[in-house]
């Protein structure tokens, strides 16, 4: 069986989908009487004019030889294949929930809802052409129903290299992993720290631009914190990343109203660290639960500064919390054979 | 240049006006080399009318296959015209195959209408393409006022969409024509004779003001009324002559409005031959081609006029303004009554001048509406859009999948698309050192 499996890219940007269809072509692979190939298309969604040029290329990409496509992100979910499996990552969210939220790149004239309508007519389009529809998380599946009257099942996408995640002693530092950019909000905790005088913080991954990184040092220098944070600002070999999450005291996720749970989240749980995260971090809080996996506050720096405390003074609580994180993983029952085989059935 | 095999998509019958210059042109393709096979565009009754003799095979459009289509003819030319019972074939075939529109009318919304059958969703669906959604107001019918609709929702672009080429007759509707067809375009004067027309009389005490065609609101007839109503020197010695339909009540309406003006009772000679339209005109002294607004692209009335050596009042715009202003009497559209009165008093006081203006429109309509010159003109554009037939069927695919996500016609992104396509292509076979 021929399996191609299809999703977008923006070169020099690398977070969790871009992991996941690295993983996922490589678990098809290791698949007996699968071949599997990877197929990228570039995306830019700046300006929003544009995007119509994009869905237009992604619809008349052609395919041939193949027996199976799995389709992960918009627009490349629109390139036309007969059995085309969607696991759904992103939707153009610009145009759905995060306009309603007022974050969204479409600018809010008539130009701008036909942009919208045009997404959402070609997205339509796409989704009754697949056989089945995936997501990755109950509130992109909630998200479809909404928005687009679309049925879907939840299929969590599994952690990747769990080996690497072992756990370890706490070295009595809070690790913000993943992206940096402004909608991960590492900069709060940043600001958090004044209110957490003894906690110590390491930011840890890839910045999505040179100005994102800019802002966060500048940030650090303001706030008169650097005797207390680390910054490396790169994107982490899996050893060096897993080294760091085994010895942390607590890993900090903030996203804004993320779909999944967050492979930030799962790293942790995996190593048996709590994680620290707010209350509008979407999917992640299907799995992170105050007090119990770890402790979640208002998205705001006194709050988290409070929570930071807590956990640098109490690191035998942080401890439980971590153990309590990783049952939770665990019952989650996440592995790529069983992922594989709902993707092939 | 080797003749080509033309699948020449008309209506063709005796009562069409269309059918009646696509016939002379046909003629002329023939004579020129071109084989010709006449697909008759008419639906229902329509189809009943007995054919006009034809320079070669005459077959249904409605039997003809798309294989057929696509393998019996290098290239189908449409002949499009706003009434449904003529063209009414067209619409369904120009989805299947590539033709190229020769757009009679820039108006074909009783096409539209007729062939969609009246279907609200998919007149809507057609007008959001082309027109946007506001174009027909919820709650109004959809051929509710003619002048309306004219502006709002023409339906030119309907057809003129799937054509990989396109004619217009006049200028004043070839750039619409130019922005959504897929293919070249040119303007090409329409192609109109009528042999043997009696000359014009000479000038005595009556004028006679001849109308050809349907006695539709838009020929302007109660203009002219008013305008022979409101002159004392006119309205004892004017009298109109229709030569053509009325329906009942627009007689009624007319006469009534004749009989206020308190000018002579209006002539009105129902459907003619062409024997019978010279025998009405052998006594007529000024023709009268006002239109308001204008439908047609060009006016096989006009060229009739003009053809016929007398003085042609004209409501000045759309194509009946692309005449040379010394060859016509043009009237101001909305204000006609008064221009008419002018012109008429003009012909009364002096009927010499404008009879030799007549004479000068006769030359000019002569060499300017001739089936050769037409001909000549269709070929060219016609290989034309066989060399360019690969890329308007790239430029179909493009639009069609951005019309799918239910963009306009003329949106930014068709536009670019297109134009990516084209500077790909007009690089083409050009050797990179």
């Amino acid at each position: 069986m021929k399996i191609l499996v299809i999703s977008t890219m923006v070169p020099f940007v690398r977070g969790g989908a871009e992991e996941l269809f690295d993983h996922l072509v490589r678990n098809l692979q290791a698949t007996p009487g699968v071949e599997a190939e990877g197929f990228r298309i570039p995306f830019t969604w700046d300006p929003a004019e544009r995007l119509l040029d994009e869905m237009l290329i992604a619809r008349h990409l052609r395919l041939d030889h193949i027996d199976r496509v799995i389709a992960l992100k918009f627009p490349a979910y629109l390139i036309p294949w007969p059995n085309k499996v969607l696991w759904l990552l992103h939707q153009y969210r610009q145009a759905y929930d995060l306009l309603d939220a007022g974050q969204s790149n479409i600018p809010a004239d008539i130009r701008g809802q036909q942009i919208i309508a045009a997404i959402r007519a070609a997205d339509n389009v796409a989704f009754s052409e697949a056989v089945r529809i995936h997501t990755n998380a109950p509130i992109t599946s909630r998200r479809l129903l909404h928005y687009n009257k679309v049925g879907s099942s939840v299929l969590r996408p599994p952690l990747n290299d769990p080996e690497l995640f072992l756990g370890g002693d706490s070295e009595g530092y809070i690790l913000a992993t993943g992206r940096i950019n402004a909608g991960k909000r590492q900069h709060l905790l940043v600001r958090a720290l004044r209110y957490a005088p003894y906690a110590r913080l390491v930011v840890a991954g890839p910045p999505d631009t040179a100005a994102d990184a800019a802002r966060l040092r500048q940030l650090v220098r303001e706030e008169g914190v650097e005797s207390r944070v680390t910054l490396d600002l790169r994107f982490l070999p899996r050893t060096e990343l897993a080294h760091l999450v085994n010895q942390a005291l607590a890993v900090a996720y903030l996203p804004f109203d993320e779909d999944s749970l967050g492979y930030c989240t799962m790293e942790a749980f995996q190593a048996a660290k709590p994680v620290l995260s707010v209350t509008d971090a979407g999917g992640v809080l299907d799995i992170v639960r105050n007090g119990e996996t770890g402790l979640v506050t208002m998205p705001d720096p006194e709050a988290l500064g409070a929570a930071l405390a807590t956990l640098t003074a109490n690191p035998g609580r942080a401890a439980r919390l971590g153990r309590a994180g990783r049952a939770a993983m665990d019952a989650e029952a996440l592995n790529w054979q069983a992922t594989i085989e709902k993707l092939l059935a | 240049m080797s003749g080509l095999r033309i699948g020449w998509a008309a209506p063709w019958n005796m009562r069409s006006a269309i059918a009646q210059s696509a016939a002379e042109v046909a003629v002329e393709l023939c004579r020129q080399g071109h084989s010709l096979t006449v697909l008759r565009t008419e639906t229902g009754p329509a189809l009943d009318l007995p054919p006009r003799p034809a320079p070669g095979a005459i077959r249904n459009l409605v039997d003809c296959s798309e294989l057929e289509l696509r393998e019996a003819f290098d290239i189908v030319v449409a002949h499009i015209g706003d009434h449904a019972g003529f063209h009414g074939a067209l619409p369904a075939a120009m989805q299947r195959v590539d033709m190229v529109g020769v757009f009679h009318d820039a108006f074909i919304a009783n096409l539209a209408f007729g062939c969609l059958d009246g279907d609200a969703a998919a007149l809507r669906a057609v007008l959001r393409q082309s027109y946007g959604e506001d174009s027909w107001p919820v709650g109004q019918t959809f051929l509710h006022d003619t002048a309306d609709v004219a502006r709002r929702r023409p339906m030119l672009e309907w057809l003129a969409q799937r054509t990989i080429g396109a004619v217009a007759h006049a200028k004043h509707y070839a750039a619409r024509l130019g922005r959504v067809c897929l293919g070249p375009t040119a303007v090409i004067p329409l192609a109109f004779t009528v042999p043997d027309l009696p000359p014009s009389p000479a000038p005595w005490n009556r004028i006679t003001i001849g109308v050809v065609g349907h006695a539709n609101p838009n020929k302007r007839i109660d203009q002219l009324i008013l305008a022979i109503g409101a002159s004392p020197y006119l309205r004892s010695c004017c009298r109109i002559r229709v030569i053509g339909e009325a329906s009942d009540d627009m007689r009624a309406r007319l006469n009534q409005l004749a009989q206020t003006a308190r000018i002579l009772p209006l002539e009105i000679t129902g459907w003619v031959t062409d024997d019978e339209l010279r025998w009405q005109l052998r006594d007529v002294d000024i023709m009268s081609c006002l239109r308001n607004p204008v439908l047609e692209g060009a006016s096989a009335s006009l060229i009739l006029a003009l053809r016929s050596g007398r003085p042609t009042l004209v409501t000045w715009h759309g194509s009946y303004a692309e005449v040379p202003p010394h060859l016509v009497l043009g009237c101001s559209p909305e204000r006609e009554a008064y221009d008419v009165m002018r012109h008429l008093e003009n012909f009364h006081r002096a009927p010499a001048l404008l009879l030799a203006m007549g004479r000068q429109a006769q030359d000019f309509a002569e060499s300017h509406y001739s089936p050769a010159t037409y001909s000549q003109a269709l070929v060219s554009l016609l290989h034309k859009a066989l060399s360019n037939r690969p890329r308007s069927a790239a430029k179909r695919r493009l639009t069609t999948t951005l019309t799918g996500f239910g963009l306009a016609l003329e949106d930014a992104a068709v536009t670019r698309a297109h134009t990516a396509l084209d500077e790909l292509l007009s690089r083409e076979g050009r050797i990179v050192s």
